[in-house]
């Protein structure tokens, strides 16, 4: 049973201890100066463009994005085409050939998209690695800036996770290079968007606020015996868990909408964006409540949480290289919260979406049986 | 005869191989005030960890305040106060806020806060923030938030620790004053003075088990000792003698010491709890 009294007065206890300490949210207040400074601020690459009228980023060329074999992930990218510069997805059957090679319209560039020799399907999910070679007219490989600038935040929004991309560049006319080297010819200075940005700064506002705050207040609450005391009040476990989620979601709520507020204030009434930091935030509150009753001390706690997010670090980077890596990273209700975040913060999430939303919706699920064990087990214990 | 407030049967706790406490049976009346003493590593915290519901009990059964412990803990906490040996206050929070806080959960008028601080001499330092709190304070503060909902059992793990003389009177006169209200009191202590002054019923726990359950007036009774030691000056040199009543020759002794020496001092040898408890215990010195 669950009352609205008790949860009252526990609420009021959290919030009353962090006013006493406030400097618990000085990352937050650090993050959202960060976003208003970015709002506030001319971006520094467009005073560079400005500066330099002959810049070949500037003269943005058509693009003809060949491929040989269609996916859901091009799917997507035809879904999402820019205004400019114009791109055409077509299969390599289509493109006009004259004498063994591509016959473009004079100044159109051309991104081949090559599946490499590892290059396989295992249950519906492609694996290993594609080659995009950008084959460009003239002589300055800059032509596909704009393409790039679209491409990657593009393919971002869409769960590519087997697949290992790699970019290269030549002139048309030539071979394709040997050895393509990754994002050789696109500065990730010009990938990163507001939308990236603000994509990012939420993730670090969630994880501070649900998981690093929750272990520390929480672990600090345990080792203190203040949790015991609690409990052996008339207030239920039940209350004193919801209460903590109820405190810790609302900082997160209140930090991540500062920050969209901030570098994006049209993705406000994006309902599925807030879903997405609702589920997230429970996702990362329930990790947090199991680190907090299994760890020991608050210094332990602290940094098992240090752990968990270095350790997600670390599988996310050895998903794109072992298939067995791949497969625990799906279960990973974080593995779907980057991309809905970013597609959302761009437009309304598409249909495509949905199975990541439903399986985020399963994990969280999960995560919040076992934390609910968790703590009734060992919470204050 | 009142009803008892704390039936514990076969209580069994282990921890792996080790067994803290062993088939514990004990019963505790309404309005008693209970001791419950044992050597460090007895069993003492272990027994009331089962009977806050913080640890699950091996075997055996635990009913307080009527209650099965721990099927209808969410049922019985309310009815009980626990102040455990270390305080677990919220240390950013003034006395008064930490007591507040209780008595909004338990319901409680605020100005019960007020009551509870003035009887634990707390009402000077009720706005000042508890990590500047002295131990004494913190351990009357602890004591104070446990007595603010008028509990009916009130567990004690060593309710004078780290308090002055005068704290701990103050802290005795409250233990009898909630005992004579209904209060069932259930304390462990290693302080025997205190046992003594204050238990209504004793019990010895050791390795984990049950040795003696008594009152103290009877625990004196059946372990009295009718030793008199006399102290007298024979050719210049002071001569202690120990003489037990009990023992006719030595009667006789003390007789002819009285009547032949000149005697400094004679007097009968004090109960003295301590040396019962090691005896008891199995440690007494030989």
């Amino acid at each position: 049973m669950i009352r609205s009294a008790m949860i009252r007065i526990l609420l009021g206890r959290e919030f009353r201890r962090l006013r006493k300490n406030p400097s618990a949210l000085m990352l937050i207040g650090l993050l959202s100066a960060v976003a208003l400074l970015m709002a506030t601020s001319r971006p520094v690459s467009n005073e560079g463009a400005q500066s330099d009228p002959n810049s070949a980023t500037q003269s943005a060329v058509n693009v003809w994005l060949i491929y040989d074999q269609q996916s859901q992930w091009l799917v997507h990218l035809s879904e999402n085409l820019p205004d400019s510069p114009t791109i055409r997805i077509v299969h390599r059957d289509r493109v006009p050939i004259e004498n063994g090679t591509w016959k473009l319209p004079p100044q159109d560039a051309a991104v081949e998209i090559v599946y490499g020799d590892e290059f396989r399907t295992s249950q519906g999910t492609a694996f290993g690695k594609v080659v995009l070679n950008g084959r460009y007219p003239g002589r300055d490989a800059k032509v596909l800036a704009p393409f790039w600038n679209w491409f990657w935040p593009a393919l971002t929004e869409y769960h590519t996770d087997g697949l290992r991309f790699e970019q290269s560049s030549s002139p048309l006319g030539s071979q394709a290079a040997a050895t393509p080297a990754s994002l050789e010819d696109t500065s990730v200075a010009d990938l990163v968007t507001n939308e990236l940005i603000a994509t990012m700064l939420l993730l670090i506002v969630m994880f501070f606020a649900c998981c690093h705050l929750l272990v520390s207040f929480t672990a600090q609450d345990r080792e203190r015996g203040t949790l015991s005391a609690l409990v052996l009040s008339p207030a239920n476990t039940s209350e004193i868990l919801l209460a903590k989620f109820l405190f810790h979601l609302l900082i997160s709520l209140g930090g991540s909408i500062t920050i969209v507020a901030i570098l994006k204030p049209i993705a406000l009434t994006q309902p599925v964006l807030w879903l997405v930091i609702l589920l997230s935030s429970i996702g990362l509150m329930c990790v947090g409540t199991c680190i907090a009753t299994l760890a020991k001390t608050q210094a332990s706690a602290a940094l098992l949480a240090l752990c968990y997010m270095l350790g997600g670090t670390v599988l996310f980077y050895l998903s794109t290289k072992f298939t067995a890596f791949y497969f625990i990273k799906q279960l990973a209700f974080e593995n779907y919260t980057f991309p809905l975040l970013f597609s959302t913060m761009k437009r309304p999430v598409s249909v495509l979406h949905a199975p990541g939303l439903g399986t985020m919706f399963v994990l969280v699920g999960v995560w919040i049986g076992i934390a609910r064990s968790c703590f009734y087990r060992f919470g204050w214990r | 005869m009142s009803a008892p407030a704390i039936e514990i049967d076969n209580l069994v706790v282990r921890f792996g191989r080790f067994t803290a406490v062993n088939k514990l049976s004990l019963t505790v009346n309404e309005g008693e005030l209970f001791g419950f003493l044992g050597p460090n590593g007895a069993g003492k915290t272990t027994t009331i960890k089962v009977l806050i519901g913080s640890l699950r009990p091996t075997s055996g059964s635990i009913r307080v305040a009527g209650f099965p412990i721990p099927s209808e803990f969410e049922r019985v906490k309310q009815q009980f106060g626990y102040v455990p040996d270390t305080e677990n206050h919220i240390e950013e929070f003034t006395g008064r806020e930490n007591l507040e806080l209780f008595a909004r959960l338990y319901d409680m008028p605020l100005s019960t806060v007020d009551e509870s601080l003035a009887r634990l001499e707390l009402s000077e330092a009720a706005d000042v923030v508890v990590s500047a709190y002295s131990k004494g304070m913190r351990r009357k503060l602890l004591i104070a938030r446990e007595i603010m909902h008028r509990p009916k059992i009130l567990y004690f793990d060593e309710p004078t620790a780290n308090l002055d003389a005068h704290s701990t009177e103050v802290v005795r006169e409250l233990l009898r004053d909630l005992a004579s209200q209904g209060t069932t009191i259930f304390l462990t202590t290693h302080n025997m003075e205190e046992v003594e002054q204050i238990c209504d019923r004793v019990a010895i726990l050791c390795r984990g088990e049950l040795v003696d359950c008594d009152t103290p007036t009877n625990f004196v009774t059946r372990h009295a000792v009718r030793i008199v030691k006399a102290q007298f000056e024979r050719e210049g040199n002071v001569i202690r003698e120990s003489l037990d009543l009990d023992v006719d020759e030595q009667r006789e002794q003390l007789a002819e010491i009285i009547r032949t020496e000149k005697c400094v001092r004679v007097h009968s040898q004090e109960f003295d709890f301590q040396d019962v408890f090691l005896e008891i215990t199995g440690q007494a010195y030989t």
